[in-house]
């Protein structure tokens, strides 16, 4: 008896737990007609966003169900997208043109269309001056760094006007013990070297012999032009700029590194800064432009999508997405996005002159005024899609295998790369 | 005394060893238990433990609410998966043990070809079949495609198993007036205990701990379950890890207690099915 007992239990579980479980769950019925906003936030950052959204619903009536994939945002968008089922609302997370275009809706005729900043309109506008989304914020993705790390070493921002100077930083710092570069490649964290060197060597305004042209339509020469660029990275590494675990750490050591001044810079976007500042609150950071190619070059600063939404082309709310991003475009919720993201508000009407990050830009800008140029994400603008994790590959070349062999490997392996994606 | 001395000094290299196996297993247990007792802004070595003890990442996984509902819908799911995994399986199995038919082998054949496939290599399929069904963000959803995924092996297992149980038992439950199904339930499921028991850890383990198709199936936040939920702690531009340590120490936390509470059964279960396997 007692095995029958047994088994009619276990049938009787198997059967009614998710029955039960699908009427405790038949509110998602009713909410079929809220709007789904995919975000690439968590934590803190989530909560304020919530919030945010809840403040909508209450004014309009309108559920907005969030979806926080975390950092596997990439691939459920990469699934969603195969499957034709993408989000009313999503981020770019960069990728507007390049990835999105073909599933966003244009955006144009937006009232805050116009409001746009000029420093992101080309990033998000295509040859056909569309704009599939509505940039909340833009990022700065160059180069972070300790200001008391600098003080120490007795490292003047406003000196560091060539790579030669930024070498000259370099090596100060390490006299002072500080690590002056760390990369933490275990997150593929070598590629955000691309957003800063390649540009002020090929594409840059200021750049004599210019590349943009030839990196867009495949005539570019590798040899002749990304050589230096290796080489230059390789002397780093022969000269200890770099932290030693560089091929094994990740970036959140890095961040803990910069926070507490035992490293000095971070390649990377400005979002270092924010979740520096939650290991140390105390902690004094800043922007650093990157250095130009040649002495009366311009410094830069790359500029990227920060958070910015699109709405899905197909979906059955676009109305009501819309509406949405109208609301997050307002001064106070623009405002609130800025500061939570780490970013520089994107919209002209909004301004958050007392946040952290607003206050490192502005200091930039004072210290560079016109010797400083705006640009776009080397890697969106210049290289063909997807070269994310090949920019990793040649990068890392040059620190797994040392001297000129590693030189010409990365070379090699960004140029196979470049060939393959761009062919397609 | 002076045997076990003896006894000692001739085996010290195997106390060594295992006490170096203890270590290597309790390390990630001890790192996680002194990350979640530490503050973000305490950037000591993880391997050092915590100066005062912080309580706050629990107070905010609690405060916040969706530990519990991750804990229940990971239950659920988890339970119902199991259970049709068991009941499905053994039943399926006894059929394909008792006749040898060129069909059965095929089935046989079938069920190893699918246990080959890496699941997530379907996962564009399988994705849009459900949302063709409206099965995304439901328990059923996940539970059938986890179900589906999970039967090869209880199936495999259980064939084996049965044909190591005397057919002859078979033969005098019918003599003595059973039909087929009287046979299995009464005669034949009582023999898989320890077989059960098996599928139950190992499947039931790796239900608790899945994250690759509820990351997703369940979209929802409602329907998180606690690697959903520890997920959240981790995003492209910030990360809190004492947080997900906190997170990660309550999931664990019930199968810990379980296995401490059902051990015997868990040990001998293993143990039968190792000898009658």
């Amino acid at each position: 008896m007692k095995i029958k007992q047994l088994v009619v239990g276990i049938t009787a579980t198997a059967i009614l737990i998710p029955t039960l479980a699908a009427c405790g769950n038949s509110s998602s019925a009713s909410s079929d007609k809220s709007i789904e906003l995919m975000t690439t936030w968590t934590g803190d950052r989530l909560t304020t966003l919530n919030k945010i959204l809840k403040q909508y619903t209450k004014k309009s009536g309108v559920n907005v169900q969030v979806v926080s994939p975390g950092d596997q945002y990439e691939t459920v968008m990469k699934t969603r997208m195969a499957s034709r089922d993408m989000p009313d609302v999503f981020e770019t997370h960069g990728w507007s043109l390049s990835r999105y275009k073909e599933y966003l809706t244009p955006l144009n005729d937006q009232s805050w269309a116009k409001n746009v900043d000029e420093a992101i309109k080309p990033v998000i506008t295509d040859t056909n001056k569309k704009m599939y989304v509505e940039p909340v914020t833009m990022a700065i993705n160059t180069i972070v760094y300790n200001k008391d790390a600098f003080a120490k070493a007795g490292v003047e921002v406003k000196d560091i006007r060539t790579w030669d100077d930024f070498s000259a930083a370099c090596e100060q710092l390490k006299k002072t013990g500080i690590t002056p570069i760390f990369i933490g490649n275990k997150d593929g964290e070598t590629a955000q070297l691309a957003e800063s060197i390649p540009p002020t060597q090929l594409t840059n305004d200021s750049v004599k012999d210019n590349q943009a042209t030839a990196l867009k339509n495949g005539t570019f020469n590798f040899e002749k032009y990304w050589t230096p660029i290796s080489k230059m990275i390789s002397t780093w590494n022969d000269k200890g700029y770099f932290n030693v675990d560089l091929l094994t750490s990740d970036n959140d050591a890095g961040v803990k590194q910069l926070a507490q001044g035992k490293s000095a810079m971070m390649f990377g976007g400005s979002n270092n800064i924010t979740q520096a500042l939650s290991y140390n609150p105390k902690a004094n950071l800043g922007i650093l432009s990157s250095p130009a190619a040649e002495k009366n070059g311009k410094n830069s600063l790359s500029m990227g999508e920060g958070v910015c939404f699109g709405v899905w082309k197909d979906s059955d709310v676009a109305d009501k997405a819309e509406n949405l991003l109208k609301y997050l475009s307002t001064k106070e919720v623009a405002g609130k996005i800025a500061t939570a993201s780490g970013d520089i508000p994107a919209l002209t009407n909004v301004s958050n002159p007392d946040d952290y990050m607003s206050k490192a830009l502005d200091e930039t800008k004072a210290t560079f005024a016109d010797n400083l140029e705006y640009i776009p994400l080397f890697d969106r603008e210049y290289l063909p899609n997807g070269m994310w994790d090949d920019l990793t590959n040649s990068f890392t070349d040059i620190f797994t295998t040392r001297g000129e062999q590693g030189i010409q490997q990365s070379v090699a392996a960004i140029k196979s790369a470049y060939t393959q994606k761009l062919a397609k | 005394m002076n045997t076990i001395d003896h006894r000692f000094a001739k085996n010290w290299w195997k106390y060594l060893l295992s006490i170096l196996i203890v270590v290597v297993y309790c390390l990630p247990l001890y790192v996680l238990v002194t990350m979640a007792l530490k503050k973000m802004t305490d950037t000591s070595s993880r391997l050092q433990l915590p100066t005062s003890l912080y309580w706050g990442n629990f107070t905010e996984l609690f405060a916040e609410g969706s530990i519990g509902r991750a804990l229940l819908n990971t239950a659920i799911i988890t339970i119902a998966t199991v259970a049709i995994e068991v009941i499905l399986g053994c039943m399926a199995a006894y059929p394909l043990a008792r006749h040898r038919s060129r069909f059965n082998s095929l089935i046989n054949a079938i069920m190893m070809g699918v246990m080959m496939i890496p699941p997530l290599s379907i996962l564009v399929g399988v994705y849009s079949t459900l949302i063709s069904m409206h099965a995304t963000s439901t328990y059923w959803g996940m539970i059938i495609v986890s179900a589906a995924f999970g039967l090869p092996m209880p199936i495999y297992f259980f064939t084996k198993f049965i044909r190591t149980i005397p057919r002859s038992l078979d033969e005098a439950s019918q003599i003595d007036g059973c039909n087929t199904l009287q046979t299995f339930f009464y005669i034949i499921l009582p023999q898989l205990k320890p077989a059960i028991a098996t599928i139950v850890i190992l499947n039931g383990v790796g239900m608790w701990n899945e994250y690759g198709y509820s990351l997703y199936i369940l979209q929802k936040p409602e329907m998180y379950t606690l690697t959903l939920t520890i997920s959240q702690y981790f995003s492209s531009g910030a990360n809190n890890l004492n947080g997900a340590a906190a997170a990660a120490c309550v999931a664990t936390l019930p199968m810990i207690l379980m296995f401490l509470f059902l051990q015997k059964y868990f040990i001998k279960g293993t143990a039968d099915s190792a000898v009658k396997g």
